[in-house]
Order: structure tokens, then C-alpha cells, then sequence
């Protein structure tokens, strides 16, 4: 995204004209004036994927590949300095009563016919847009146990100044930045320098920022209702993006129906029900009548609920994001990403109660659960905008797209106000491409306590995290009381790209301070200020005993498949609806490299059985943030050894790392819910373009199908159609 | 060597030109990723550092590392090292207390003939991670094509102030 700061003024001016004559063309693609495959018919793209090297769309025509492949201008900064703007928290979601939902939710899609605008078709079609019928019926949804119990309804739309007051960080002021929620509005903006962003550029839940979190603890169903408020015309949009949507909860243990599969996605005017019960896994094989003291979720008067499900499978932090078939990069890119901590009898949210089950992690004391104060959820997020200031994307370059300007929690290199005390940092990397690797400015030590949402065996201490993939959670502790009061300490990213492909270089601490870098998201991006005064004790703790483990040895494995994410995939169906076209594939079982077609069935694990899965990456040019719905696993083997699973790698996870050139053996077991999920690339532009794959529970009793039919989605319905595909390894 | 990589390295500047003629070599004869090699290094270092005693280090550094081709590409072969310092020893020089040293490191780089890598090391008294300090190990990775890869003993010292 980014030229040499060397950069002369008439490769800088090329540039620029290749950007606009680029954006016409994403235009067009957007606007559904053009396929892909035209364009690759017409020459403008390779059929490897790659943007041709035409005078007037590549300024790197005459380079090496050594040059940066997108290469438009750097964003203005408006005279913005960096650090001069708060980092505000997550603005947390208002937990209503499922009474408060009209219609009411309904076991089956609710297929009330309602107009459609004409510019989808006109007509009439359906309320909601979950697939119809007994197969993506709510699983579990008789059960008093899944009842919903808490209702979250939200509309997706262009973002909008909201009033003062509708802000809600439930933390007192002092705690964020001395931001007033009740009497300070918050505008689309990334730094108050910058111009508000346009509708149609930033799509964000509720139409405003900051990014919101949604409170939840076990035992406690939610209903999450998501509107579909984008505009119905498709050109609204900005030059990218796509007004369908399907929301993925990353990475809940939910049925089919509410994971957000990329194919069940809504149109706007229409809503989806998400019914996320919360639930530990194992719920119906282990501690089945929730005997277990450790399986459990806070009440409101600070005891314990219990709950059956395997205490081992317990979660923390988890985030939501939109994963419309090949356009997750561009809406993920757009806003549509939040958080989602999840609350339990061993993750309390209070740091004050003993009881011999609470872990008694940085948070704060004043609730009996679910405080925040010390407890920061943190969203990493590298962006570019254009000389207007307007968020800009380019889809050109499918080996990744990197931003040139890093935000937090949606701003521009912000401050954050800490006091001398132990704080939880829960980070999410939410970019499209980009690798992160953090370390403080100092070099002071970290504690990893988990891993993506996943509370670690043990708390491991490092002084520069591990590079990060996208989508993946670190949850960190950070102990500021080592420090004077005053004192100014930052957060670091030394991982250094040169495309979308891969880290190109981990720099040392001074390297990456010392302003030398060619990317410009290397180095400071977050300051911490030691400027508040402690208020009260910090009771926090850190024990040496996390979360041990699940044991799934007893358990026989089933059956062992292997996964090869790669280059050159072949495309082998051609439904224009379900099946993508692109440079990446996956290779299942040593079969053919096939792009995406979310009508092909790739693996039909056997519902309750423990599997082990080989993934590995197809090339040393490249990494590979592979994520599986549905089930946390544990890492077995990297690259052949157990012992090369570092310690922060050691506990469960959804999102693996294959590193340039490796390889992981990780083993999951599938119980609880049934139907059809998926597993992918998330640097969210490969899985676009087209490594993602469907795999499905398809036994797990009534209604199910062998195979699953595949949902069509339209406007005035969905229709099913049988699988294009079903592997012959399946 | 193939037309298309002439091509490449003609118009690669001189500061790449080593690291993509090893990537040819090696690349020709291991494929993506040679087999990870691991030595063990000598550790010394005394550390003094606010509000505790001089913690004086010593043992043994695993440092393991391979080198990765991109064949598809042509990018430069990365080095990748896991630096494991389960091995070093840490001690109080006054009151003989034994820290516990829990940190380990992968670092990627581009393949040099030579390259200085810098770590960091953190160090707690036993069992109490809330307490932990750090400080900044470095060693130097010499890269031959007859040799392989060797290591320098690692040396610890205080954190640069930031």
C-alpha cells in the first residue's frame, strides 16, 4: 500500500494516475458491472490472480518484485500528530429482554413476506434471512436449557454522527481518557484532524463508533437480532463493499445456523436471528447435570451458577465480524467487526472475589461481573485513506492488502490513560492482511495469559509477542505499577511487511523505533500515559494455573485428514452463485488444489468423533492464518515436532499459524451441534480469492440431510440446491 | 538457472543480489525449507536493573534455525530462528536467589551473510511472573553456504532506555 519514502515525485504521480484508473475498475466490480472473470478474460488481471503490469494500472511496471505491488499514495494526515487522540473503549451493547423483540423469534426463519425495493428485484420476500425450513431451524431451541434470555439487536448501516448519551463504555470517565459518554457525542472519524467519514465508506454496527462489545457469561442464551440496514442499491457503497452480509460470532460453539456461514447471508430490509446459547462444549456428554464446581457462570449476586459442559472448554474473548462470501475483506475492512467477552466462573470479571473457582484476572471489583476498568478489549486495524480522507481499498493486489496508517479501536494512533496497576489488554488483530508482532517500547516484560479467547494453561511471560495472524486474540496482562507517574510507555509492532504475502522482516525493538522502516505501520502506534492515580488496591492476580487442557486421549481418533493451502487452485464447478474464482486453493486428502465453492463439501466429520487434521502451507513465500468454525483444537505437532509448539501456542485455539513453509497437526473433537461450517484463510483477501472450504456435521439426528443442500440466498427467498461437489475423501 | 531468474536478478539491487543467489542454490537443492539445525550457545551477561539486585546470567541458549525458499515468488530465502532460553540460568549476585528465565523467541529475517539479532529476556523470581523483569540478549548468525548457519555466544545486557 505504500511507496519508498525515496520515492520520486513522477513515480509518486504515476501512482496516483494507476490508483484512479484502478478505482474505476473496483467500481465497476463492485457495482456488479463486471466479473472477475472478465476482467481476467480481458487481460486486466493474471490468471494467477495478479494485477496485470500495464502502464496506467501497475506503477511498478519496470520494478523487480521487490517493489510494493499497489503503490498508491500515502494517506494525508491532515497535520494530525500522532498520540494526540484518546483511544476510547468499546461501546457496549444494551442486553434487553427477548420481549423487547417484535416479531418475536422463531425456531425456523420467520418467512413473514414483506415488499422488496426494486432495485433487488421488487416483489415480496421474507423478514428474515435465514434459510428456511427444519434444517436451519435454531438447534436446541426447545430446550429450557438454550432458551434465549437476553435479546442484542443491531442494524448494520452507513456510519452517523449519534446524539451525546447513546455512547456506552460503562467505565467511569476517568478510566477513558476523561471522555464524557453523556454529554460528548463521537463522530466517524479516526482522529479529530481527519474528515467524518462518508456513509458509504465506513458500514459500522449501529451506524457509529467506537466498535462495540457485547457482554455475555454461560449459561445465558443470547438472541442476537442483525438487521441488514445498508443501502439497497449496491453502487451506495463507495467503490467496495457489498451490501449482503453474514455475521460470524468467532469463534462460538453454536449450531450451524448461527455462525454465519458465507453463503447464508441477508439482504438489506431484512433481518437474521443469531441464537448463541453459550454453552461449554462437551454440555452433552460431560458434566451433563452441571455438578462440576468449576463449570459455572457468575450471577448478579456474585455467586456461581452452575452449568454441565467440560470447564476446559471455558472461553473469554471472542469478536463478530460480517463473512459474505468473497467480499469479508472489504466489509471486514468497512466496520463490520466487534468484540465479544464472555464471562464464566473461572473468568469472572472481578478481581476481588475468592471463592477458589475465580482466577481473579485484572478487571475491577465494582459489579459482581463483567467489569471493565481494568479490562480493555483492544482492536488492531491497519487502514488507508485517500486524499480526501475517505477510507479507500484496493482489490486488486490478491496477496493481501495492507493499510498504511494504524488504528486502534478505530482511531488514528491513539493515547490510552492507565494507573499504576495491573490491566488485561484483550487484542484482536482485525486487519485485512497484516501480521502483527508487539512488544513494549521499553522492552518490558508481558504476560500472555490467552490465546484466542482461550485462558492459556499457564501465564507466559514475553517481552515481544509472537508474530499475530489475523483474527487471532492475544489476551495480555501489562503491570504499569513498574512505573513513575508520568511515565509515557508505547506498543510496539516490529512485524514489518513488504506485501499482503507474508512478514518480511521481525525487527529488533530499536529498529523498529528508530523510524527507518519502509512500512510505515512499524513501530509506536498506542501510548500508554501513567497519568492517573491508583484508585484503590489492585487485587488482580495471575496464577500460575490457568485453564489446563481439555483431555481428549481417551477419546479414539476416527479418522486423520490433511489440508494444503496453496497456490495455482483449480476451479472445477461453476455455479455462478457458490463458487469463486482465484489464485489460492485448498488441497484435501493429496486431491486436486480446488478454489472456493460453498456448495462443495470437503469433509464430513462424524458427529462426537475426535479427528486429527495435518494443515500445512503449500509454499515458503507466504503465511497462512487458518481458521476452523465450529471447534477449538489443540496443536499437536508443528513442522513434525511436539516439542516446536511454542508455550503461548500450547493451550486451545481457532486460528492457526502456518508459518512460511510449515505445518501443524492439531486434533478437535465435533459434538453438540450439528450442519454446515467452515474452514479458511483468514488474511480475509486469500479467502476471498478463494481458500475457504465447507465442511459439515451432517449426522447428528434429525432433520439432517446427507450431504446438506446449499442455500441460495435472494432477496424475495432462499432456495436450496444440492452440493456442486462432494469429495470422494469426505 | 532459469531465464526468469537472470531476468530477476538483473534488475534486483546489489544489496539483494547475495541473499537471491543463495535462494537459487539452496532452493534448487532443498525445495522450500531446509531442515531446521540446532546449536546450543554459551550465555553471559550481568544485568542490573531498577529496584533489584544485579542478576548475573549464564548456561546455555537453544537456538534452532532453517532456511526458507520462495519458490513461487523469487523473494529472498528467510531465516528463521527459534531462540529458546529455557537453558540460561539467572542468579542474584548478592543473595544467590534464583530467577527463572521463561522466554522464547521466533524472529524471521531476510538471509544474510551476517546478522545481528536482538532478543528480549525476561527474568522473575521464582514462580511470581507479576514479577518479572526483562533485559536484551543478542547474538550474531554467520551464514555460509559451506558451513551453514553458526551462531555467536549470547550476550545479555540492559534494555537501551526507550
Amino acid at each position: 500500500m505504500f511507496l519508498s519514502k525515496s520515492a520520486s515525485a513522477a513515480v509518486l504521480r504515476e501512482a496516483e494516475k494507476a490508483r484512479r484508473n484502478r478505482l474505476e475498475i473496483i467500481q465497476c466490480l463492485s457495482h456488479g458491472q463486471v466479473s472477475r472473470r472478465e476482467l481476467i478474460k480481458w487481460g486486466v488481471f493474471t490468471s494467477g490472480g495478479l494485477l496485470a503490469a500495464k502502464h496506467g494500472l501497475s506503477p511498478f511496471v519496470s520494478n523487480s518484485w521487490g517493489a510494493i505491488p499497489t503503490g498508491v499514495p500515502a494517506s494525508p494526515l491532515f497535520g494530525a500528530k500522532p498520540f494526540t487522540f484518546p483511544m476510547l473503549r468499546f461501546d457496549v451493547l444494551p442486553r434487553n429482554s427477548i420481549g423487547s423483540l417484535s416479531p418475536a423469534p422463531t425456531k425456523e426463519a420467520n418467512t413473514t413476506q414483506q415488499p422488496v425495493p426494486a432495485i433487488l428485484g421488487g416483489g415480496t420476500g421474507p423478514v428474515e434471512g435465514r434459510p428456511p425450513g427444519p434444517i436451519w431451524a435454531h438447534q436446541g431451541w426447545d430446550d429450557p436449557r438454550f432458551k434465549p434470555q437476553v435479546a442484542l439487536e443491531v442494524t448494520q448501516s452507513g456510519c452517523h454522527l449519534d446524539p451525546a448519551g447513546s455512547y456506552r463504555p460503562e467505565v467511569p470517565n476517568r478510566l477513558n481518557c476523561d471522555f464524557d459518554a453523556a454529554t460528548t457525542a463521537c463522530p466517524p472519524y479516526f482522529h479529530s484532524s481527519f474528515p467524518l467519514q462518508n456513509a458509504d465508506r465506513f458500514w459500522t454496527f449501529n451506524g457509529c463508533v467506537p466498535p462495540k462489545l457485547v457482554i455475555g457469561r454461560y449459561g445465558e442464551p443470547i438472541l442476537f437480532r442483525h438487521h441488514n440496514g445498508l443501502d439497497p442499491d449496491r453502487t451506495k457503497n463507495g467503490g467496495f463493499g457489498i451490501h449482503t452480509i453474514s455475521t460470524h460470532e468467532h469463534n462460538g460453539h453454536h449450531g450451524a445456523e448461527n455462525d454465519g456461514f458465507t453463503g447464508a447471508y441477508f439482504y438489506p430490509g431484512q433481518f437474521y436471528d443469531y441464537h448463541w446459547p453459550i454453552v461449554l462444549a462437551g454440555f452433552s456428554t460431560i458434566n451433563k447435570d452441571a455438578t462440576d464446581p468449576k463449570a459455572g457462570s457468575p450471577t448478579d449476586d456474585g455467586k456461581i451458577k452452575l452449568v454441565p459442559g467440560d470447564w476446559h472448554e471455558t472461553m473469554s474473548t471472542h469478536w463478530f465480524h460480517d463473512h459474505m462470501f468473497s467480499f469479508t475483506s472489504q466489509n471486514v475492512y468497512k466496520g463490520v467487526a466487534a468484540m465479544f467477552n464472555i464471562y464464566s466462573a473461572i473468568d469472572r470479571g472481578n478481581e476481588a472475589i475468592e471463592d477458589g473457582v475465580n482466577l481473579r484476572l485484572p478487571s475491577g471489583s465494582a459489579k459482581p461481573w463483567g467489569n471493565l476498568d481494568y479490562d480493555v478489549n483492544l482492536m488492531l486495524a491497519d487502514k488507508a485513506w485517500n486524499a480526501d480522507g475517505q477510507m479507500q481499498f484496493d482489490i486488486f493486489d490478491l496477496d493481501g492488502f495492507l493499510g498504511d496508517q494504524m488504528t486502534v479501536n478505530l482511531a488514528w494512533k491513539p493515547f490510552f490513560n492507565v494507573e499504576p496497576r495491573k490491566y488485561r489488554f484483550r487484542i484482536l488483530n482485525a486487519s485485512v492482511s497484516r501480521f502483527f508482532k508487539l512488544a513494549l517500547s521499553d522492552g518490558s516484560p508481558m504476560i500472555q495469559i490467552a490465546n484466542d479467547g482461550n485462558l492459556l494453561p499457564g501465564p507466559v511471560v514475553q517481552t515481544q509477542l509472537d508474530q499475530m495472524g489475523i483474527a487471532e486474540r492475544y489476551d495480555v496482562v501489562i503491570d504499569f505499577s513498574r512505573y513513575t507517574q508520568g511515565t509515557k510507555v508505547w506498543m510496539v509492532n516490529l512485524a514489518e511487511h513488504q506485501d499482503g504475502r507474508r512478514v518480511a522482516k521481525d525487527l529488533s525493538l530499536a529498529e523498529a523505533q528508530s523510524g527507518n522502516s519502509e512500512d510505515p505501520c512499524v513501530g509506536r502506534f498506542l501510548e500508554f500515559r501513567v497519568v492517573l492515580a491508583k484508585s484503590g488496591e489492585d487485587k488482580s492476580q495471575v496464577p500460575s494455573v490457568l485453564i489446563p487442557n481439555p483431555d481428549l486421549s481417551r477419546i479414539p481418533v476416527a479418522r486423520e485428514r490433511t489440508f494444503e493451502f496453496g497456490r495455482g487452485a483449480d476451479k472445477n464447478t461453476n455455479d455462478p452463485v457458490s463458487s469463486a474464482f482465484g489464485p489460492w486453493g485448498v488441497k484435501v486428502d493429496g486431491q486436486d488444489m480446488l478454489s472456493a465453492d460453498f456448495g462443495r463439501v470437503s469433509a464430513a466429520p462424524r458427529f462426537g468423533t475426535r479427528e486429527v487434521w495435518t494443515i500445512k502451507n503449500g509454499g515458503g513465500g507466504w503465511d497462512h492464518p487458518i481458521h476452523i468454525h465450529f471447534e477449538e483444537g489443540q496443536i499437536l505437532e508443528r513442522d513434525g515436532s511436539a516439542s516446536r509448539v511454542p508455550a503461548w501456542e500450547r493451550g486451545r485455539k481457532d486460528v492457526y499459524r502456518l508459518r512460511p513453509g510449515g505445518s501443524l497437526k492439531i486434533t478437535m473433537q465435533f459434538r453438540d451441534w450439528g450442519g454446515m461450517f467452515m474452514e479458511h484463510c483468514h488474511n480475509t483477501v486469500h479467502e476471498d480469492n478463494a481458500m475457504l472450504l465447507r465442511w459439515e456435521i451432517n449426522d447428528s439426528g434429525a432433520p439432517f440431510l446427507r450431504p446438506l443442500p446449499t442455500p441460495i440466498p435472494t432477496p424475495q427467498g432462499v432456495t436450496f440446491k444440492p452440493p456442486t461437489q462432494v469429495l470422494r475423501t469426505a | 538457472m532459469s531465464a526468469i531468474t537472470m531476468e530477476a536478478i538483473m534488475a534486483t539491487s546489489n544489496r539483494m543480489l547475495v541473499p537471491f543467489l543463495l535462494a537459487s542454490v539452496l532452493g534448487a537443492a532443498t525445495g522450500w525449507a531446509a531442515p531446521a539445525a540446532a546449536e546450543q550457545a554459551a550465555v553471559t551477561g550481568t544485568v542490573v536493573e531498577r529496584a533489584l539486585e544485579p542478576v548475573v546470567f549464564g548456561g546455555k541458549a537453544s537456538i534452532t534455525s532453517r532456511v526458507i525458499h520462495d519458490t513461487d515468488f523469487g523473494a529472498p530465502p528467510v531465516l528463521e530462528l527459534i531462540v529458546d532460553l529455557g537453558g540460561v540460568t539467572a542468579r542474584g549476585a548478592s543473595s544467590g536467589r534464583a530467577y527463572q528465565v521463561q522466554d522464547q523467541a521466533i524472529v524471521r529475517r531476510p538471509l544474510q551473510s551476517f546478522e545481528q539479532v536482538e532478543v528480549g529476556i525476561s527474568f522473575a523470581p521464582q514462580g511470581d511472573v507479576t514479577q518479572a523483569r526483562s533485559a536484551m540478549a543478542s547474538f550474531g548468525v554467520r551464514y555460509s553456504e559451506a558451513g551453514g548457519l553458526k551462531t555467536t555466544p549470547v550476550k545479555v545486557e540492559p534494555n537501551p532506555p526507550s
